[in-house]
């Protein structure tokens, strides 16, 4: 039985569409029984039916009475978050690490991929490979742990430059610091996907180039590069809309007294509010108030990546 | 189909959801039914009859994690005839934990044993209905802390919020008292006497001369480092600036109006007129920060007294390189005890120390226990719960217990000179107390008084050296009248000073770690004071001065 | 090997030999950069924090101690930790693998009637979330407190993971799939004896993230389970390294927090040797796919 083509299921009219639908649930159940139903029933009742608690944003919540029974307070959560004298700081300060990250941070397991693509020995290449992979184990307390030893004063780093610095205390070096050390532990382990795209670069295909005279940059541009630009554009979407997410763990842990005209981010305020406050309302407020601009960020890349990669985006 | 189906149809699954999770809150049935009618002889200890309620309670890691295992509760049990069903949490996971148990009504327990709750968890509970005011049951139903209370009443004070409601059984641990109580201060400056002597100095009394023993172990630096067989650099003074112990602070007590900056979270100190200081804001605050910053120029101060942590501090400490640091404890930071003392107030303006907030009455957790609105008998729970204060158990459940058939234990049961039963602590061997103390104590609700020590039990060892440090040095030196109290704020004030408290110490942690570091101006110090305008530290204070006013209205 | 690499490496124009040379340089600065501080840390673990911080790594093996390994390894938990651990990543690993990639596959065929549907219903949740308490409710009334299943279960299905794989498959040239039609393949015969055995590249990767990522997590454990029994290493760790909060204001906790703080030290970098080592060891395991060559004459002709 041959399956008909797309095209020819074009609709003419609503009810067409429905039966032409129907038809092809009866003929492909397979899709939607084995394949799909799995994860859909996953999706519904572990992320949906706990939806309601966004609501916990807009309430003083009281578990006691659950979701429902909770004083509704509207936007109250919010305008307190937003009216803090420094909040366009924490803004800032988030918005522009996350970029910087963005910026610095998303080519590097690209090029890695492609450095490690020009290894010609492979056992050679999955030992480098491994090494890579290994700061990605550390947690992220250790690591600012020995961050801060090798930017102390008497640290490795002024020892090599011949200098004094107390990095930790500086403003300016904040976001180097926190953005060069997530690329020196993430960067490696990013590259992984890559890796596995770049695989599918079919060797045939880079033979023919070679043979056609192609150096190592044509390589790139006429095989490499097309088998992973649709992952890259994926990635980058979904970092795009993530960009608000910046977990205050290492933010926190990077933190001094002195450095925090840049290190003071909304993760880490609202954090060292719930510390005392407890106050489950206002940290869900300002969860969603991050998502909500997550996703205006990401709607935003996947209609402009969409125009300029043939129609292919997150959705 | 269509974008705008899809959205619809997925609000719909939404609305679906949430209307499902809502569900998951329950109420609260029941409840305590029986409430203060019951009968007090009914829930005297020992009962007649065998009754069991319900606790929630945590244990450390690795140790024994269901309490009726521990010899404390199978001695109470045998004593009451009450058995408990517990259920636990892991010591690391308590933060995390709490929360979810206190909102999930289905396994509520009758009380929470070692809750340690905050101000505003309190207020917020009992906003809630999650739990009961106990101050009716404990009239009624709890003679010992009843005792407690007439013989501490500065206690039941702190204890009761606004409205006169207790809501939480506390915990008491008082170490001296008043002027002489442990937690007068906690960034205890000392000194290395071994060098002191080495290098044929006196102890410095003014900050000039202070000055100049830092200057002199700076210079002589390569003859102690032979001397004494150091590795690594020697280091005049270290400290971890504005976290709390290790600050340094300490020192410009004796600058300006005396204030001092004793308390790192909040910075605030009373007036002998009853009025209600922001340190930052004071001259003192101003001349000792431009002191220090001159001895950090001479390099006297460890360049990582900004940013170091913990570990950092104790290790470098650890191998002698300190002329002078700060710590609760300087067995904490120093190799041993032998050639190091405290170091006496300086004098610079003035000789005096200013006592750290709440440290009058102190060794105090308002939110020890608590009793939910699920127990069906809370004058049977609160009656159990009272043999935790009885002078004698208190202690152990504090400390750790005495006979014990396997290892050590932290007590052995002696009697004092009238011949009554006296806990007197045990030689440990090499064991470390803190184990020991952890697989025994069950801490919870208690009351240690001072008056006990010497009666029901010893001072413990640490604590005594410490006491005896603070007697005889500092606390001549402490002429402060009044020391800010622990307040219990309403919730909407506890609110405001979290949020301004926030701000504001962050603004003067940065001003304090800066100035020393870089020096500042008058204009420096200037824009400061506006910073702390603008953050609203008028309305702070103003707070503070409102509850402590009450305060002393009430005594 | 050798003269084969010679030769290749000769056969390069050089401008291409330049840059191969860049290349080179630039992967070592990015190894020798990350190979110091894990050599730091793995001889860190040797080392007592004190001497560590005073006279830096040091190779005078009679610096050297075990202490560290000792403390964690005597503690049996750790034990029970590794073999939960274990079964909870391979169960992980096994559930969220299949019901990933199942649910890609359609997701990446552009006949599927209702993708956007599914899309939009996938994509929500990847942003929009009911947090801690709903989702613990959730849990509490379907029984499964103190159960691994509320940590294996709910989060088998990612999302991230099935664009991922999506993406993949969407790579794979239409040929395969006209072949398979020609040839009269049923979906699943054409999913499982074609498709997936030149997906082995995602596979692996997918795999491995899994693993990793149920070997390392830890809250969702926390939360949820609390029989000792039943904790997976890094709850164990966790617990180790934590212990140095104190209780505020309780005297006799003031020197258990320098010696909890301490032992937290000693023991900081033995940890993590401890939890990664079993993956380093599983790690090769999964390498072997990630450059199996593609279709090396599946669609010839």
């Amino acid at each position: 039985m041959s399956k008909p083509s797309a095209n020819t299921l074009a609709p003419r009219s609503g009810s067409s569409k429905m039966h032409n639908t129907l038809v092809y649930v009866r003929q492909h159940w397979q899709l939607y029984l084995l394949f799909m139903l799995p994860a859909f029933v996953l999706t519904i009742v572990f992320r949906y039916i706990p939806m309601g608690g966004v609501l916990i944003a807009f309430e003083n919540y009281n578990p006691f009475v659950g979701v429902f029974g909770s004083e509704w307070v509207g936007f109250s959560h919010f305008q307190r978050f937003l009216s803090s004298p420094d909040f366009l700081s924490y803004l800032a300060n988030t918005l522009k690490l996350s970029v910087f990250g963005l910026l610095w941070g998303f080519p590097a397991p690209i090029l890695l991929a492609f450095l490690l693509n020009r290894i010609l020995n492979k056992k050679t290449k999955q030992k480098i490979q491994l090494v890579l992979y290994m700061p990605n184990f550390i947690s992220v307390i250790v690591l600012c742990g020995i961050v801060r030893i090798l930017l102390s004063p008497t640290g490795m780093v002024n020892m090599l430059l011949g200098t004094n610095y107390n990095f930790m205390t500086m403003p300016q070096a904040f976001r180097t610091i926190y953005i060069a050390s997530g690329i020196w532990q993430g960067a490696g382990w990013g590259s992984i996907i890559y890796t596995a795209a770049l695989s599918n670069a079919s060797k045939d295909l880079i033979e023919a180039a070679v043979i056609d005279g192609a150096n190592i940059f044509q390589q790139i541009k006429t095989v490499e590069w097309p088998a992973i630009k649709d992952t890259v554009m994926i990635q980058f979407i979904m970092a795009v809309g993530n960009i608000m997410s910046i977990g205050f763990e290492k933010a926190y842990a990077l933190q001094t007294d002195l450095n925090m005209a840049s290190s003071e981010i909304i993760s880490t305020y609202v954090y060292k509010k719930g510390l005392i406050d407890g106050d489950y309302g206002f940290s869900t407020a300002v969860g969603l108030f991050n998502t909500v601009i997550n996703v205006i960020l990401l709607i935003s890349m996947n209609s402009i990546v969409k125009k300029m990669n043939e129609g292919k985006g997150i959705y | 189909m269509n974008k705008r189906r899809i959205i619809s149809l997925v609000l719909a699954l939404v609305m679906t959801a949430a209307l499902l999770a809502g569900c998951g809150g329950g109420g609260v049935g029941g409840g305590n039914s029986k409430g203060l009618e019951v009968d007090p002889a009914e829930v005297a200890m020992p009962l007649a009859e065998k009754a069991t309620i319900k606790g929630l309670t945590r244990f450390p890691a690795n140790t024994e994690s269901e309490p009726n295992n521990r010899t404390i509760f199978k001695r109470l049990e045998e004593q009451t005839n009450v058995h408990v069903e517990w259920r636990t949490i892991q010591s690391d996971q308590w933060g995390d934990k709490i929360q979810l148990e206190m909102s999930n009504a289905k396994t509520l327990p009758d009380f929470v044993f070692d809750a340690g709750f905050g101000e505003a968890d309190l207020l917020k509970y009992a906003k809630n209905g999650v739990i009961i005011p106990v101050e009716e049951y404990i009239d009624k139903y709890m003679p010992n802390l009843k005792k407690v209370f007439e013989q501490a009443p500065e206690y039941k004070a702190m204890c009761m919020d606004v409205d006169g409601h207790i809501w939480a059984l506390p915990w008491i641990e008082q170490l001296g008292y008043q002027k002489t109580a442990i937690q007068l201060l906690d960034n205890m400056p000392f000194i290395n006497t071994a060098w002191l002597d080495f290098l044929k100095l006196e102890m410095p009394t003014t900050v000039d001369e202070f000055e100049q023993v830092l200057i002199a172990f700076r210079d002589n630096a390569a003859a102690l480092k032979a001397e004494f067989g150091i590795d690594g650099d020697i280091i005049p003074m270290s400290c971890i600036m504005n976290d709390g112990g290790q600050d340094p602070y300490i020192l410009i007590n004796g600058f300006g109006e005396g204030y001092g900056d004793p308390d790192t979270w909040k910075h605030m100190v009373v007036t002998d007129d009853g009025k209600v200081v922001c340190d930052a804001t004071s001259e003192g605050f101003k001349k000792g920060t431009e002191w220090l910053h001159k001895l950090y120029e001479q390099n006297l101060i460890d360049v990582e007294a900004f940013t170091q942590d913990w570990s950092t501090y104790v290790a470098k400490g650890k191998s002698g390189r300190y002329g002078v640091c700060f710590s609760w404890d300087i067995g904490n930071i120093a190799p041993s005890l032998e050639g190091w003392e405290p170091l006496p107030m300086l004098k610079a303006d003035v000789k005096t120390i200013t006592p750290d907030t709440a440290a009058y009455t102190s060794g105090f957790n308002r939110g020890r226990c608590v009793v939910t609105s699920v127990a069906e008998n809370p004058a049977l729970v609160c009656s159990w719960l009272d043999q935790m204060y009885v002078p004698i158990q208190s202690p152990q459940n504090n400390w750790g217990t005495y006979g014990e058939d396997d290892g050590f234990d932290i007590f052995t049961m002696g009697t004092n000179s009238n011949g009554d039963p006296m806990l007197q602590h045990a030689p440990l061997g090499d064991k470390s107390p803190v184990e020991v103390r952890e697989a025994e104590s069950v801490n919870g609700p208690l009351a240690i008084l001072d008056s006990y020590y010497g009666v029901y039990v010893t001072l413990p060892d640490d604590a005594a050296y410490r006491l005896k440090w603070i007697e005889d040095i500092y606390t001549p030196d402490c002429h402060a009248k009044y020391c800010l109290p622990n307040f219990f704020m309403t919730q909407e004030d506890t609110t405001t000073d979290s949020n301004l408290g926030a701000d504001i110490g962050k603004c003067i942690n940065e001003f304090k770690s800066r100035s020393v570091l870089e020096g500042f101006t008058d204009a420096d110090w200037d824009q400061f004071q506006a910073d702390l305008q603008a953050y609203k530290l008028d309305e702070y204070v103003a707070l503070y001065q409102k509850y402590f006013d009450a305060y002393l209205a009430n005594q | 090997m050798q003269p084969k690499k010679k030769s290749e490496f000769a056969k390069q124009t050089t401008g291409d030999k330049i840059l191969l040379v860049i290349c080179y340089c630039i992967l070592g600065a990015f190894v020798i950069a990350i190979v110091f501080p894990i050599i730091y840390i793995i001889l860190s673990s040797f080392i007592d924090p004190v001497t560590l911080q005073n006279k830096g790594v040091t190779f005078d093996f009679s610096q050297w101690t075990l202490t560290a390994y000792e403390r964690v390894m005597s503690n049996a938990q750790i034990w029970v930790g590794f073999k939960n651990a274990l079964i909870y990543s391979i169960v992980a690993t096994i559930l969220g693998g299949v019901i990933t990639l199942l649910a890609a596959y359609p997701m990446s065929r552009p006949d599927f009637r209702g993708k956007g549907f599914f899309n939009v219903i996938f994509l929500i949740t990847m942003f929009f979330g009911g947090g801690l308490i709903p989702t613990y409710l959730l849990i509490n009334n379907l029984g499964w407190l103190d159960s691994p299943l509320a940590i294996v279960v709910p989060c088998a299905f990612n999302v991230w993971n099935m664009i991922i794989a999506r993406t993949y498959y969407q790579g794979i040239p239409r040929d395969l799939q006209e072949a398979a039609d020609i040839d009269g393949a049923t979906e699943m015969d054409y999913f499982f004896k074609i498709l997936l055995p030149v997906c082995t590249p995602i596979i692996a990767t997918i795999s491995m993230w899994n693993f990793v990522g149920m070997w390392n997590s830890y809250f969702d454990a926390m939360i949820y389970l609390n029989d000792p029994a039943k904790q997976p290493l890094q709850l164990v760790l966790r617990a180790i390294l934590i212990q140095s909060q104190p209780e505020p204001g309780m005297v006799s906790d003031m020197q258990s927090t320098a010696e909890r703080a301490q032992l937290a030290e000693l023991l900081k970098y033995a940890t993590i040797i401890i939890s990664s080592l079993p993956l380093m060891i599983m790690y090769p395991f999964f390498q072997k796919y990630f450059d199996s060559g593609i279709m090396a004459g599946a669609v010839k002709g």
